[in-house]
Parts: structure tokens; sequence; C-alpha cells
């Protein structure tokens, strides 16, 4: 009888184990990215000409954003199975099928009225996601005479806001030096390249502009007084005050996170050594003391390291140290000709220009914890000088690509590469200016 | 000598019931335990999950000067198509080249595989038909041998492959959800290898995300037949997907 109970469980036991049919599971990570595809109906202009013109840049503007933002793909208007005119914007009226067959995951539609108090035109806009087949944003705008292009910016950071989480930088800026006809001119533009003003023109050579922390001046360098002296230019006079006058290098001034303190390199004791000086020019502390030239100095956003071009191993490499100098690393162990670093917002990053064994300059990013380095740009002329934007997702830098040296940006990856300005002359040291400096 | 001498029959001895009790108590928890632990729970599911190691061949190249910086295998094209132009270089032709001459050495690669696989199926259901001594069970029960597990392995591979090659997401993810957005998927293959259905075991709660992981599967299918002894399994169970960034 016991036998016969050890049996049962012994076949029990074996019959409850291979019952159990595995379903097998496989991990599978690592995706490619690609751009959202967004179907993008412009506005249709009023009958109103100065409503009708402002309508017209608004939608070129968003356009242009939404195309240099490389979130999204816009979809060619003319496989659009929807009739836009025929199709209201509540949610019950999408016809949700036809624009998934026309293969939108997003949507933008807009409608206009009559503007008021001062406005040429109202926009009413929305934001719908196709997969759950409903409006996402609803942003209506009152566009004030020639504020079609502000208020397309303000539309496209909203919209990139709702999908990334994070502000978008549509109406951030970029200074940069302009070359041209013997002079050298500090200038600024939006972004996407447009509304090019100068800032500084004075007839001399002007170099090496930066942001002041709080986005409302610029420093920059300039031979006006025939030294290479600090200026500190005002967005609210527009004008200049000298900061730092040493004898001899005056240059690549970065104001610290916390702006109270100027990383610059100073020949004063007839080599180049990194100092931090105060607001007013005093110098708080010599940071570097060897026999090479050390130069080219960035903030990790954190304010407690600065990064810096040393050719104290013979060619020029990145180096890190703490604000107070001490611990003095080198970051670079390829390439022969290492410059311009620039910590990235994050501070995970530092993008910088390399000159690789074909001697062409390129752009490359460096993680200065594993030092691992990869490369962003190839085979397209010259790159240099990148400067990150505010939310760290993008590079403008400059590229001999087209002839002349001119200003690009791109994605932080080195996708979507493309080209901002397009004036004679050359273009050189864009500085992609903070949230602060937006266009107001 | 006396002592034991009394339990010469092993049956009669009560260390032996003890024992043999002890270990039919601890048996019946273990079942009882399997069966009773629902398969949806996290523990549930990492027992009753069988974990597929995925294996890939990498081409060893001849190792890079530590001195030369990185390069890209294909260059970043510009947006600009103005400028964009300019990049299809004879640099560019040299790579098609190269890359045309690997995919030649990998499909002849994969051809002597396949070959070798099929040898030994036709070797083991040789050794079948004459009633010769078994090489595994064909559907791969653990008291199977290596060749018939290593066969299930190459198809889930296969099938990871497929989809991985497709596995696209949008652009549009925060850094936050690259670093969190997980979801699982289960599909269902017919014999012939075509998706029968899939459900979502577990959404990202991201539509975009779970929506492009659908398109990945969805675009992936048909997918080679399973091997025989694995179809049941895989239209009645299915396959599990984890999907994360």
């Amino acid at each position: 009888m016991r036998k016969t109970n050890i049996g049962y469980l012994v076949i029990i036991s074996f019959l409850a184990v291979t019952c159990i049919a595995a379903r097998p599971y496989l991990d599978i990570t690592g995706p490619d990215f690609r751009p959202l595809p967004l179907a993008l109906v412009g506005v249709q202009e009023p009958t109103d000409p100065a409503a009708a013109k402002a309508v017209k840049e608004f939608n070129q503007v968003v356009k242009n954003d939404l195309e240099i933002s490389g979130l999204f793909k816009l979809i060619d208007p003319k496989t659009f199975l929807v009739k836009s005119e025929t199709e209201g914007m509540a949610d019950a009226d999408i016809k949700w099928q036809q624009w998934a067959d026309t293969g939108a995951e997003a949507l933008i539609k807009g409608k206009t009225s009559a503007g008021k108090d001062g406005a040429v035109v109202v926009i009413n806009l929305r934001l719908y996601e196709i997969g759950s087949s409903k409006s996402v944003l609803d942003k209506t705008y009152s566009i004030r005479p020639d504020k079609a292009r502000e208020t397309a910016h303000v539309f496209c950071d909203d919209v990139v806001g709702y999908f990334t989480g994070q502000p978008g930088i549509f109406r951030t800026r970029i200074v940069f030096v302009k070359k041209q006809g013997g002079a050298e001119t500090i200038n600024i533009i939006d972004m996407d390249g447009a509304n090019e003003n100068v800032l500084v023109s004075n007839g001399s050579i002007n170099l090496l502009p930066s942001w002041g922390q709080d986005g409302k001046s610029i420093f920059y360098t300039s031979f006006i007084n025939h030294n290479p002296d600090l200026y500190e230019y005002f967005f609210s006079d527009n004008h200049s005050t000298v900061v730092s006058k040493h004898p001899g290098l005056n240059i690549g001034a970065q104001v610290s996170p916390d702006g109270k303190n100027i990383a610059i390199t100073l020949s004063r004791d007839d080599n180049s050594e990194i100092y931090l000086i105060d607001r007013e020019g005093k110098i708080m502390q010599r940071l570097t003391s060897d026999w090479g030239i050390d130069s080219s100095s960035t903030w990790s956003p954190d304010g407690k390291k600065i990064s810096f071009v040393s050719t104290r191993s013979g060619n020029p490499n990145i180096y890190m140290m703490n604000m107070n100098g001490s611990d003095q690393v080198r970051l670079t162990f390829k390439g022969n000709y290492n410059q311009t670093p620039r910590w990235s917002p994050k501070g995970d990053k530092i993008a910088f220009t390399a000159r690789d064994e074909r001697n062409v300059f390129d752009l490359f990013v460096l993680d200065p914890q594993s030092k691992e380095v990869k490369r962003l740009t190839q085979d397209q002329g010259n790159n240099e000088e990148p400067s990150w934007s505010p939310n760290g997702k993008y590079i403008t830098f400059t590229s001999t690509r087209g002839g002349s040296s001119q200003i690009f940006i791109m994605n932080a990856d080195g996708t979507n590469q493309r080209r901002i300005t397009s004036g004679k002359g050359d273009y050189a040291t864009p500085a992609w200016g903070p949230y602060t400096s937006v266009i107001r | 000598m006396e002592k034991s001498g009394a339990y010469d029959n092993l049956f009669l001895s009560p260390r032996f019931w003890m024992v043999l009790g002890i270990s039919s108590a601890v048996h019946l928890a273990l079942i009882g335990g399997v069966l009773l632990v629902p398969r949806s729970s996290p523990a549930g599911q990492d027992f009753f999950r069988e974990k597929v190691i995925v294996t890939r061949l990498v081409k060893l190249g001849r190792e890079a000067d530590e001195k030369l910086l990185p390069r890209l295998n294909r260059p970043h094209l510009n947006a600009d198509s103005e400028t964009g132009a300019a990049v299809d270089t004879g640099r560019e032709k040299v790579d098609r080249h190269q890359e045309e001459e690997e995919a030649a050495r990998q499909k002849d690669l994969a051809k002597k595989i396949a070959s070798s696989v099929n040898r030994m199926k036709k070797m083991i259901e040789k050794s079948s038909s004459r009633g010769e001594p078994g090489t595994g069970r064909p559907e791969g029960s653990p008291f199977g041998d290596s060749e018939t597990a290593r066969e299930g392995d190459i198809y889930l591979t296969t099938i990871h492959n497929y989809i991985r090659n497709n596995y696209v997401v949008p652009s549009i993810l925060s850094e936050t959800e690259k670093s969190t957005l997980k979801a699982t998927i289960i599909i269902y293959l017919d014999p012939s290898g075509r998706l029968i259905k899939l459900t979502f075991e577990k959404r990202s709660g991201n539509p975009h995300f779970d929506n492009s992981l659908e398109s990945a599967v969805k675009k992936s299918s048909p997918f080679p037949p399973p091997p025989k002894g694995k179809a049941r399994l895989f239209q009645d169970q299915g396959i599990g997907i984890n999907f994360s960034i």
C-alpha cells in the first residue's frame, strides 16, 4: 500500500513539472531613434493682407522650427488623405483613421479669427495624438504686428515641451564673431539663423564672445586699445565696459555658473595661464602653473570643475581640474590637436574640436569620467568650436563644408546637421545663449 | 552489530521512513509552490520565464591604433540637402563596396550554419528511424541533449534579430523616459512563422513607445518557421518580448 502511494507521488511530481510549459522571454534593448511622423496642416491665411502676411510667416517659422528640432518628420502635405478645410478642430471632427493611414502619429491644426486690441490676427492651434485619438495641446495667440516669428517660436517651444518635458530652445540666441572686410565684429542671431544683428563694431579685432550667466551681457576680447583686453557688453544700454586689461592676453573669459567668478587666460607672467578673476577684473587666484600654454577654460555646470586646454604634454590636449586648481588630470590621449572644450549643461559630456590623422578638424564628445571619446562630424570640411544649447540637446558649431566658415546646428549625437547662416564673410566661435537670453 | 542486524530490511528502518517523509514533504511544498505561485506575480514571472541567451556573431577586425581618433562607420548626413549632396564621395563608394563584400560573407556563413544544422537533423532522424537510442526529446525538454537545445536558441536569436532590426522608437522621448520605459509583448506564431496575434503583457504607459513596439513586431512578421518541436509552444504559449531602452 505504502509503495503504491510513493508511486503515485512520483508520477504526480513528474506530471506537475512537465506540465509547466515555459514561455520563453527575450530581452530587446538599444533601439534606433526616429523622428515622430507629424502632419502639420498650415493655418489658412485670412483675406486681410496684414493678417495673411502674419499667418504666412507664422506657418513658415513653425515648419522650420519643427524641422530644426530633429524630433519630428513632417509628412508631405501632398500625401494627406484629409482635406483640412472640410475637417473641424474638435476631437469628434478629426478623421483619426485617415490621419493614421497617412502615417501620422501626431497632427497640428490651426484656425484664425479677427485680431483685437492691436493684434493683427488671433490663431488657435491644437496638437493631436493620433494613437490616443485626442487633442493634447490647445493654444490661442494674439499676434501683434511683426511678432508672428516670435509667437511661432513660443508655440513650438510649447509643442516640444509637451513631448519632452523640457523647455524648447526656439527663442534662444547665438553670439559669434563675423569676419568681413578686415573687421571682426561681435554679432547675434536667433537660433534658427534669423535676425542677425551687430552688437560690437569698433573697427578693431574682437574675439571669443561668451555669455554672462544671466543672458544680459556678453564678454569678449577686443584690441581696440591695442592690447587684447576683456570687455563686457550689456544688452540693456548697448554699451561695453572694460573688465580686465592686464598686459598681454586677456582672452577666453567664461563666467562661472553662479555668476561670481570668471575663468580667463592671462599672459601677464609671460606664459599663458588660467586665472580666476571677479566681475570687476580683480585676480582671485592663479589656477595653472606649468611651462605649457593653458587656455580655453569651460565650467562644469555645478561650478566645481574647470576643463581647459594645455600643451604641457607637447600637443594641445583637454584637461580637467577642480575650480581651485587642484587635481589637474589629462582627459584626451587620442588625436594630435585637441582644443575648444565645452562642458554640456548636464555635465556628462565635454564637446571639443580635434584634428585627426588626416589633418582635418572635427567635433567630438568626451565623457569626463570614463574618458571615452565619440566622434560627431566627419568628411564634411573642417568642423570646429562647439557650443551647447541650454537644454543640452543641440550643438552649434562652425563648418567650412560649403566653402566659407558658416554656423551650423545639430542634434547632440551629431545627427540633423543644418546650416543656419548664409551671409558673406566668415563666421567664428558661436556661443549659444542661456534660456534667459530669449527674444523678448 | 546486534542493533544493525535488527534493520537488515531497509523498509523496516524508522530512519528510512523519517528521511523519506521529510523528502516527500519538501517535494510537495516545492510542487505546491510552483503550482500556487501566480504566474503574473513578479516571483512567478521570474520562476516561469525561460531565460533566453541571445548570441551573435561579431567580426573581430584589426585593432585600432590607440592614438587615432574614432571614426564613424557612416558620416551623419546633413538635413540640408544642398550641402548633403556633397557628402557622396569616393570614400562612400568604397564603404558601400566593403559592405557588399561583408554582406556576401555573412550570407555565405549563414548558409554554412544552416547546412550544418540540416545535416545534424538528418543524422538524428536517421538514427531514430533505425530504432537506435534517441538523442534527446525533439521538444527540447530539460532532459534533451545539447543539439536540440541549441536549435531552439538559434530560432529565438533569429526572432530577437528580426525584431531588433525594426526596433525604432520616437526621438521625442525625454531623457527620463529613455531610462525608465519598459513594456512586454507576447507574440503568437503559427507553424509557418506568421504572426497570429500579439498582446501586451505590460504596457509602458507611453502611447508613442508602445505603438513603436507593436509596429516593430508587425514589421518583423513573417518570421522563419519555428522548429517542429517548438511550433505548438510558440502558437499556444507565445514568445514574450521584454522591451527597454
